[in-house]
Parts: structure tokens; sequence; C-alpha cells
């Protein structure tokens, strides 16, 4: 009996080393291909251009012409979102860009500022900043280095303001800032209804191109806020005029940065 | 005693004892006895476990009688004595374990009573029971014999009739060791028996010739002594002459020369089973494993033990003082929301924790006091009742008979751990019966990790008869830092290392605290004919805090305007006390026709819970000032269950089991903070607050088959309805649907070839109506609609060799998300796809758990020095995460190595043996931790570290 048992136990022993090699060599073909298996969604570095326009005269008014020589935006950080609606609803975004650059307005040559990384998906608004941002924890926004390059500001535009064929130099600056009537942390500048973005974020996309036009920002100035410097310049004894400079908290300062803010915005462009 | 037999051999009978799960006149059992004149005769015994009582009716004069019952497991200690030379106690015992008209466990977890679970055969049984040892093996087995006896001392003038029926010990030396009253008559008489019996001395049992401690019954018979006056056994005489007591007639050397071979004595056999109250086994997907298989690999926590079941992953990630996570063959339970948790019948899962629902601490837990585990995958026994989504695990408590008395064990280990227990199992007590003690201090393997832990367990099973009580109850207390996430970028960029913490206050301020105490009776009842059945209450109180930091700087002051990016530090507190009632009843074996025979059984479980909740955000760089409140709750939460279930035998292959269960859930809420104006706005409209009730039922079957195929091979199925309790605190008023249901098939082979090996495939498949994941930018679970599951698993068992002790197990899931919540304006960019796996779920989890022990030197002397050798192998696939993601996979290494001998053990186990950087856990979502740079809002990696080699030597001594 014994002998039968112990016969009966090396049988099973050898069958059990079978359905042992068996299970392990089975668990470890499942493993292999269970590591491709999956499709996840696909992390993408998109190219971010920017590009301004050549139009450099701007029509203020009946009678005023801005002839600009120098139109630098500070931009960024940039932040492409999966809703329609930014801000608060953009806490995950699909495309973001957490830098800053100077962009030169005035150049209708698109060229390369950074790089966009995030994930591949639709996409159907945007919200950024003009080189100043909020931050949650902190009570004033932070200038980047791109506004640090433009002298703590958002943008400085350069040029001659022609008021009845007198020749007012100029600069304005703006701040495009966050305030405590705007969320803090979150980008001041977003995708409004009226503003046409939309796409789909592949592995394929080539670039996501952003397209500014400092014109439209200027032609809420009025003729007045030329008007005495003109006459300055008119009668002035020296021969020539000193620029006027509109700081970011003078009238026109505050037109532009409202313009900039919610008047017409960059155009984005996927593609 | 019921369905005795005479079998005509000098007045032998055989019996069954009430309660007992063989009886002789049914078809699932057998029994034969043959003639031997050996007065120590080899017992040949089956896998399934028994016992035998050998009862030799004494001379009038002695008025006495005594017997010995010895309970052996296969290849421990089998014996059979008996006073009939005709009676050949080579007994062969095939029992069906899944007879309905088996009795049953007590209540869930509990071991069963220490008569049907002796020392050693209880784990041997269990694996016949559970995982398909039906071994056909037979073990030749000697029974202890007496050798020496001495007298019992009566006290004067004792007027008690009847019989002490002790639970004796006797050593492989021969002593004995642990004496336990099992039937009584007074205390003075126990004592006295007991003083007695300590004093025999026996030839051990032998198995294989090789000596081997057995356990035994000893009655002794007392017969009245009114009156003090010279007479056997009550005699009052002087302490000095002894009475006459009963002799072991098996073994005694004389037996013709008094009472052994009276004309009355006849041989009284008992047949004990090792099958639990209430049968266990219902699908192919339910596991039983035992002390020897739990303890096999390494374990670092108690919690540990339940690797060894298949498909079970147990991982710490947020420190000493916070559960565990947890997951169960394709269900990501993190803390306990799809397993319900048992331990000792008291069940540890928490509802609408703020924490996770669910949740459940096994902190408290000693691997060492863990007798058994219950693994029940799926859903098919109607016992099962909230939480019971993915499966239910239900942990008993006892101590064998080798490791009781008082055991002091210290450890020490990497990362400056200490692990200090004190374990008192009183030798003459039940193997339930225990006291434990645990403290645990650490630094942690990396920053923020340090901790401490102080845990107490108390179990004690008395009483007598058909009725018997047992009592529990633990406390556990925790504090500890955590470390929490860290972004995998800035771990590959070097700005932080991969077992560190940020060093931002608010992430140093992590840290959790775990308080709880938990109490229960209950009793449980072994009537005639298999019915059964078990009441019990339980209590508990729980208190939970923690202030972690998932996400960094990205959290808004929903209250205070101006105040934002203070740090993401949750705070949650919680507070839950819990009353509980269970009961159930077994009615007795109803045969209407001779092919099928069952039973009924009814049982009601409910529990009502007063919870209080809360979560904040904490400033951690300003003393943990509060500057948002995002909960403020009171819970108060009724849930009761009722369920039937008829278990039934339709000739000796098919067995069918029923069940219905119905659950009704009722909460009142109390949201002080619902309703709140948001920031900015005047308070003076209205005062916040947002007061609900909810209540909802549910009902659904649980029923299982099994076809007894062939002798080695057995075909199950099984398909279930259980449900989840919603977290009340996102219930609407008069919700009437608040319950998460879940689906469960599972059919399966199980080949039960005994020893050296078993196998069971199993394939299953769940829906789940309502699932949750976790939310990192909450804390907590947040639902994600229904989802599905399917896979399999493969279980095996191997004992090639006495010494070698091998499990292995490999469980395959393919998950999706069929329902998740889809885009919306708050939320334009879901983190979950329809038909996208679920996330944190393993695809594949392979374990190997094994063990060998072996003599090292001085085989057959009284103190051998013993080595043993443990090993746990875990490979986890990589695990999906949100937003499509995949993680990374985590295979995993942990030995053990260790010396025994005499009172004295020694072990050194290495955990993470490889010293792999793996994630305990890993997620995905949007986090800022450089609160004064432009945040990123794209999803990333996150990874919670798991531990990196660490070693720990223990030294233990039993006293």
């Amino acid at each position: 009996m014994k002998r039968v048992l112990g016969a009966a136990r090396r049988s099973f022993l050898s069958r059990a080393g079978l359905l042992w090699m068996g299970l392990v060599s089975g668990g470890v073909s499942l493993t292999s291909g269970l590591a491709c298996s999956s499709s996840p969604q696909d992390f993408v570095e998109l190219p971010l251009v920017a590009r301004g326009t050549n139009a450099d005269e701007v029509q203020v008014g009946d009678d005023v012409v801005l002839s600009l020589t120098r139109a630098d935006v500070a931009f960024g950080p940039l932040y492409i979102c999966a809703g329609a609606q930014a801000g608060d609803h953009c806490d995950t975004a699909r495309l973001e860009w957490t830098e800053s650059a100077v962009v030169d307005a005035l150049n209708e040559e698109a060229s390369e500022i950074g790089t966009l990384t995030g994930v591949t998906g639709e996409v159907r608004s945007w919200m950024f900043d003009y080189g100043i941002t909020s931050l949650l924890g902190e009570s004033a926004p932070q200038i980047l280095p791109a506004a640090e390059e433009l002298g703590g500001v958002s943008l400085v535009v350069e040029g001659v303001a022609t008021i009845s064929e007198t020749d007012v130099p100029f600069v304005i600056e703006a701040v495009v800032r966050q305030t405590n009537e705007i969320e803090r942390g979150a980008p001041v500048v977003r995708k409004s209804t009226s503003d046409v973005f939309g796409g789909e974020v592949t592995e394929q996309s080539s670039l996501l191109e952003v397209a500014f036009d400092p014109a439209e920002w200027l032609v809420s100035i009025r003729r007045a806020d030329f008007e005495a410097f003109a006459l300055e310049c008119e009668f002035g004894v020296d021969a020539e005029c000193e620029a006027v400079s509109f700081d970011a908290s003078s009238r026109v300062g505050g037109i532009v940065s409202q313009a900039m803010t919610s008047g017409v915005r960059p155009t984005f462009t996927l593609r | 005693m019921t369905g005795s037999q005479d079998l005509g051999i000098r007045r032998a009978r055989i019996a069954v004892q009430r309660g007992m799960p063989w009886d002789p006149s049914a078809n699932a059992s057998s029994l034969h006895l043959s003639s031997n004149d050996d007065r120590r005769r080899p017992v040949r015994v089956p896998g399934a476990v028994l016992s035998l009582l050998g009862l030799g009716k004494l001379p009038e004069q002695r008025a006495a009688w005594m017997g010995l019952l010895l309970a052996v497991s296969p290849g421990v200690a089998y014996a059979a004595p008996g006073d009939e030379p005709e009676v050949e106690p080579s007994v062969s015992v095939e029992e069906d374990p899944t007879d309905p008209r088996a009795p049953s466990e007590s209540e869930e977890g509990a071991t069963p009573p220490d008569e049907e679970r002796k020392e050693g055969r209880a784990e041997d049984s269990a694996r016949d029971e559970v995982e398909g040892a039906d071994t056909q093996d037979e073990v030749s087995v000697i029974p202890p014999a007496v050798l020496e006896e001495a007298p019992v001392e009566l006290p004067e003038g004792n007027g008690k009739s009847g019989r002490v029926l002790l639970l004796v010990t006797v050593e492989a030396d021969g002593s004995v060791q642990n004496v336990a009253v099992r039937e009584g008559l007074s205390q003075a008489i126990d004592d006295a028996a007991i003083a007695a019996v300590r004093r025999w001395k026996f030839a051990p049992a032998t198995r294989d010739g090789q000596p081997i401690a057995a356990r035994i019954f000893v009655a002794i018979a007392v017969k009245a002594q009114p009156k003090p006056a010279p007479g056997p056994v009550t005699s009052p005489a002087p302490r000095q002459t002894p009475p006459e007591v009963p002799h072991p007639v098996a073994a005694h050397e004389h037996p013709d020369e008094d009472h052994a071979h009276d004309d009355d004595v006849h041989m009284q056999v008992t047949v004990h089973g090792e099958r639990p109250l209430r049968t266990e086994q219902r699908s192919a997907s339910d596991y039983y494993l035992h002390r020897e298989v739990l303890q096999a690999a390494p374990h670092q926590e108690g919690a540990d033990v339940l690797r060894a079941a298949p498909g079970v992953t147990v991982f710490r990630t947020e420190g000493l003082a916070q559960a565990h996570s947890y997951s169960l063959r394709g269900f990501d339970a993190e803390h306990g929301q799809d397993i319900e948790f048992v331990v000792g019948g008291l069940p540890i899962n928490l509802p609408s924790h703020i924490h996770g629902q669910g949740y459940s601490d096994l902190g408290f837990l000693l691997g060492e006091v863990v007798d058994h585990v219950y693994v029940s995958e799926g859903v098919s026994d109607p016992s099962q009742g909230d939480f019971a989504v993915a499966g239910s695990i239900k942990i008993g408590l006892g101590v064998d008979e080798e490791h009781r008395g008082l055991q002091v064990r210290s450890g020490y280990g990497s990362f400056n751990t200490q692990r200090h227990q004190l374990i008192w199992a009183p030798k003459e007590a039940e193997r339930e019966s225990l006291g434990a003690a645990q403290f645990t201090k650490t630094d942690g393997f990396g920053e923020g990790r340090a901790g401490q832990s102080g845990s107490g367990i108390i179990q004690h099973r008395f009483g007598q008869g058909d009725v018997r009580y047992r009592a529990i109850g633990l406390v556990h207390a925790a504090r500890a830092n955590v470390a929490g996430v860290l972004r995998v970028d800035d771990i590959d960029s070097g700005e932080v290392c991969f077992h560190c913490a940020y060093p931002d206050a608010t992430a140093q301020a992590q840290s959790a605290l775990a308080q709880r105490l938990m109490a229960g009776f209950f009793a449980d009842y072994r009537g005639p004919a298999h019915a059964n059945g078990t009441f019990g209450f339980y209590v508990g109180r729980d208190h939970y805090r923690s202030q972690q930091n998932f996400t960094g700087y990205l959290e808004k002051s929903q209250l205070l305007s101006l105040v934002s990016g203070r740090g993401d530090l949750i705070e949650q507190r919680n507070d839950t006390t819990t009353w509980g009632l269970v009961g159930r009843y077994r009615t007795e074996a109803f045969e209407p026709t001779p092919w099928a025979h069952g039973t009924l059984e009814v049982g009601l479980d409910g529990r009502l819970d007063s919870i209080s909740q809360s979560q904040s955000l904490l400033d951690g760089g300003v003393r943990n000032q509060v500057w948002d409140e995002r909960v403020d709750a009171e819970i108060t939460g009724v849930n009761t269950g009722l369920w039937g279930d008829l278990d039934w035998q339709f000739g000796s292959r098919v067995h069918v089991r029923a069940g219905l269960r119905a659950a009704a859930l009722s909460y009142d809420v109390n949201d002080r903070l619902g309703n709140r104006a948001p920031s900015g706005r005047p308070q003076d409209q209205a005062l916040p607050g947002f007061r609900r009730s909810a209540m909802g039922a549910t009902i659904g079957p649980r029923t299982s088959f099994e076809v007894k195929a062939l002798e080695w091979l057995r075909v199950l199925g099984s398909y279930g309805e259980g449900y989840r309790s919603p977290q009340a605190r996102l219930l609407q008023d008069g919700e009437r649907a608040p319950f998460a249901k879940v689906r469960s098939v599972d059919g399966g082979v199980r080949f039960r070839f005994g020893e050296p090996f078993d196998l069971l495939v199993t394939g299953y498949s769940t829906y789940l109506s309502d699932d949750v994941v976790f939310d990192a930018s909450e804390g907590r679970l947040e639902r994600v609609g229904a989802t599905r599951r399917s896979g399999a698993v493969a279980y095996a068992l191997s004992r090639p060799t006495e010494w070698l002790l091998s499990s292995f197990s490999i469980t395959y899931v393919n998950t999706a998300l069929l329902e998740p919540p889809p885009a919306t304006a708050d939320e334009p960019n879901p983190p979950f796809e329809r038909g996208s796996p679920l996330p944190f779920v393993s695809p594949l989890i392979v374990r190997l758990d094994a063990s060998v022990k072996r003599t090292l030197f001085g085989p057959g002397t009284r103190d051998p020095l013993f080595g043993r050798a443990g090993l746990g192998v875990t490979y986890l696939a990589a695990p999906a995460l949100p937003y499509n993601q995949v993680a990374d996979p985590i295979p995993l290494l942990d030995a053990s190595v260790g010396l025994l001998w005499n009172r004295f053990e020694f072990d050194v186990s290495a955990f993470n043996l490889l010293d792999l950087d793996y994630a305990a856990r890993q997620y995905f979502f949007v986090s800022n931790w450089d609160a004064s740079d432009v945040p990123s809002r794209i999803p990333a990696r996150h990874i919670s570290a798991g531990s990196p080699l660490s070693v720990m030597a223990t030294l233990g001594v039993k006293l």
C-alpha cells in the first residue's frame, strides 16, 4: 500500500511540475502580451510660433495716423484647453507653455518662441498672460522674463502720431495683469465666444501659431490724447519734438491694456 | 449522541456526536473498523480530519470510565485507543466536505471549536476543506499510551456524578503539557482531575516511528458519594490514599487485570470533522488559506498575509497610520471599498468614511495570531454584506498548539524599525483564546515616514455544551508622518529623491492618526442533526485624522475670496461609532427523498453608524491654520440585511446552494456647509446647511452549484448580486437608489489531487453599476459610473514533501469603464473615456509563496534544531492610470530564513530583496509643487514610493 502511495506521489509530483511550468510560462506570456495592449493618451510636443503684422499704420479718428516703429509684446504663459471655456474650467489643460517671450508684433514672419507640451485630444479654448501672471500664493502678480525685458510691462509700442501734419513721436506702455476683480491664479486673457478656435491635437499636429495685430489695440486712442503734444511740437522751440511717453498708468496705457484684454485678441491657429 | 450504530463486536458502538459533521448513515461518509490485538494500534487516517473517542466502560466498583479522544490530521497525530481487542481502530473515513448537513462554523471568521480543530489538524484539514485536498493518502499513526497514571483526589463529600472531559496535549516526550476542561462538573472536581492528569506519563504518539505531539481527550467519570466513606474515586479518605481512577484502557499495561475487558466494555468512536459551521466554499473563487500558507512568505505586518490569496495585493502607501491599499482581482479596493473585511467576526469596513468608502484599517492585525483566511472572490454567499463587491475576506484568529503559551518577540531592522510583540495563548485554553499586543516604531525608509503604532487583541472562547461563546476585543492606535506623493518629472530632474518628500511646509506637515476600539460577543449554537446558529453583537469606535497634500498649490479658498495658494494640505477627520448585531440559524437536515437532502438557513445582520466627518484645508506653514472648509457633516446610517440560503445535495455528486439577500440602508445627513453662499457674497440671506435623508433597498440572488464529476475533479459555478452602500454625504434628499450593485458570475474547475498538488482554474466576470476611483484633487473617491471586469484565476498549492509548501497564483483581468462621466463645462477634459481600462488595476497579478522547514540538527532528539526559509514573490503588471496612461509594473521579492530551537526562534527577513525603486501607488493628475513659478496644468505621473530593501531580525522566546 505504501509503495502504491509512493508511486502515486511521484506521479503527482511529475504532473505537478508540468502544471507548474505551464502556469509560469502562461503567466509570462500574458504579461508580455499585456505590455503592448494599452493605448495611452499620447504626449505631444508642439512648436509654438508667433507672428505679427506688417500693417504699421493705424488710423485713429479722422485725422490722426499712428505710424508704428516698434510693437513688442510680452507673451506667456499659454494654456490650450479642452473645454469651450477656459479659466476655472481649465484646471487641466491639453497643452501648455509656461514660459514667456517677447514677440515682435510688427514682423509678420512667424518665429518659434517655444514648445507646447501636453497630450493629444480636442482643444476648444485658450488662456494666456502678457508676460505678467498671477500665482495663487502671491498677492502681487509675477513679472516673467519677457515682461522684464520690456521694463516690467506687457507691451511697448513706439511710433509717430501724425496730427494735422504735425508729427508727435510717442511711446506707449501697457500692463495687463491680474487684479482683485480677476480671479487669482488664472491667466487674464481667455478665449471668448467670439474668438474662433478649435481643433484636434494629434501626433501629426505640426504647430500652434499665434498672430498679433497691435493696431487693433490702438484704435481706441483719441485725437485728444495727442493734441496737446502736437501743439508743443508745432510751436515748440526745439527743433525736434521729444517723444511723448504714455506709461501704463496713463489713460492711453489703460485704453491699450483694456483692448489687449477684452478687445481684439490674438488669433490662434492649430496646424 | 446521534447516529449510533452497533457493530456487534462486544457491543462496540460507533457514534457521531451531536453537532459533528459526519453521519454514518449518510452516503457522504463511510467508516470502517477492523480488529487488532495491539493495545496501541496503528491508525490509518485519511485526509479528512477526525477524532476518535475510545470509551471503556469500567467495572462498577471503580465507578469511573475514561476515554481518549485523539485529534489528529493527515501527517500529524491521529490515534484511536480503545479497549476492544477485537476492534481495531484502523479507521478509514471519507467524508464529503460539501455535505450540507454539515455543522457549521461559528460566525464569520471564527475558527471552529477546538474539539473540531485540534492542533495541527486545523491547518491541514483546512487545506483539505478549501484548497481541495481531499486527500486519500493514509497515514500510519500510533496513538499515545499511558505509562504512568496518578489518582484523582476528589474533594471530600463530593455529591456530583457525571463526567469530566479533559483536553490533554501529550508532547513528543510523553509529558502532559496542556490540560483544558471541556466538560466539567465543579471547580473542585475539575481541578482535581486536571491535577491528576498533569501527573500522568504517556508514551508519545508516533508517526512513522517518530514521536510527535498529540492532543487527546481524557474522560473521567465521577460518581457521587454523598457521605464521606471509604470507597473508590469519591472517597474522602486520606488524601494520600489515591482513589481508584479510571485508566486509559487501550493503553493500560495490564488491561485484563482491571477493567479493560469487562464484558460491558464497549468502544465508542466519535468522528470529529473539520467542516465549518457554514459551508464557506461555495464557488470556484473561494479560498481557504490556512496558517501554514499564510505564514510561508515573510511579512512586515499582519495584513501582509493576505498577499497569499490569489489576486490580492496589499501595500502601505500612506504610512503606518492609514489603511493599506488593497486590490482584489480587478478591483482597486483602495482602502477597502470593494472588499468586505471581517476579523474574528467583527466587520472592519467603515461606511461613508471621509477618506474612502468602506475604509478598512488592518493595522491592528498581528500575523502571528491569524489562524486562517477565507477569501470569497465574487458574490455567491447570502451572508456577504455591504462592500462585498470584489469579494469578502474573513480572517479568523487563533494560535495553534505549537505556539501556545507566552510568546515574546522583538524585532529590529532597517530604518531603526522596532517591533515588539507579546502573544499570550493559555495552553489550557482553546485555539481561539488568545491575547496579543504589538508595538511598532520606525523612522521610515525615507523622509516623512516616521511613525509608531500600538495594538492589542483579546479573544476568548468559552462555554460548554450546545451553546458556546466567544468574546473579542481589539484596540489600535497609530500616528505616522506621511511622505505623500512625488511628481515623477521632479524625481527624474533630481529636484527630489525617490524616497524623499517635498521640502515645502505643506508637504512636510503630512501625517495621519488612527484610533480604534472594537468589541464583540458571539454565541454559537450546535443543535441536533446539524442544526446550528450564531448570534452576536459588537460595538466599535473609530477616529481618523489625516492631513495630506496630493496636488501642491492649486486650491483656492471657497470661503475667503482673497485667500488661495496656501498649500493643498487637506485635513480629513472622521469619527464613527458603530453598533451592530449578527444572527443566523440553520435548520436540521431535511431529507425528503433518499437522493436529496439539505438545510435552510436564515440570517440577519444590522448595524447603526453614527458618523461625524469634516474636510478642511490647512496651512502647514502657519501652525496648521484652517483656510478653507469643504466638508462638515453628521451622518447617521442604518444598514439592515436579511438573507436565506438553501443548501442541498442531490445524489452524491450534485450540490446546489440558492440564496437571497435583501438589504435596506437609510441615511440622515446634516451637511453643515451645504447651501453656503459663494465667497464674496453676503451670508445674511440664509444660514448654511443642507439637511436631508435617503433610503434604499436592494435584493439579489446568491446561487452556486458544484458537480463532483470525478473523485478529483469538481465543476463549480456561481452567480450573485451584491452591493456597496453609497457615500452618504453625496446623496440627495429622498434619493432612492443609494446602492452600487454588482453582478458577479464565476465558473471553474477544482482539481483535488490532495497532497502534493491541488489546482483551481476559474473564470469570472463582474459588472458594477456605479464605481468610484481616487480623485487626488479631493483626496477621496469619486464616482466614475458603471464598470466591467472579466478574467481568470489559476491557483495551485503544492506540498511535494513534508518540509516544502508552496502556493502559486496567476490572476488576469480585463477591465473597462462603461459609462464614465462625460465631458462637461466644469470638467471638459475628463480623465476617463468610455471603454478605457480601469485605473490603478493591474491586469495581471502573479504571486508565489513558499516555505521550507527542516530539522537541521538532532532529529529525533528532545530539542532538535529546525531551520526554515520563506519566499514571497509578487509581480504586478503595469496598471492603467487616468487619461489613458499606463504605470510601471511592480516586481517584488521577499525572503526570510530562521532557526527554531527549544523555546527560541530567530528570523531574519528581507523585503524587496532586489532593492528596486518601485512605486507602491501611482497616480496621474495635475499638481504644482513650485508655488513661486508658473503652474503646470498638464496631468503628470506621481508616485507614492514603496519601501527599498529592508531587513528585520526578530528574536522570539516562548515561555
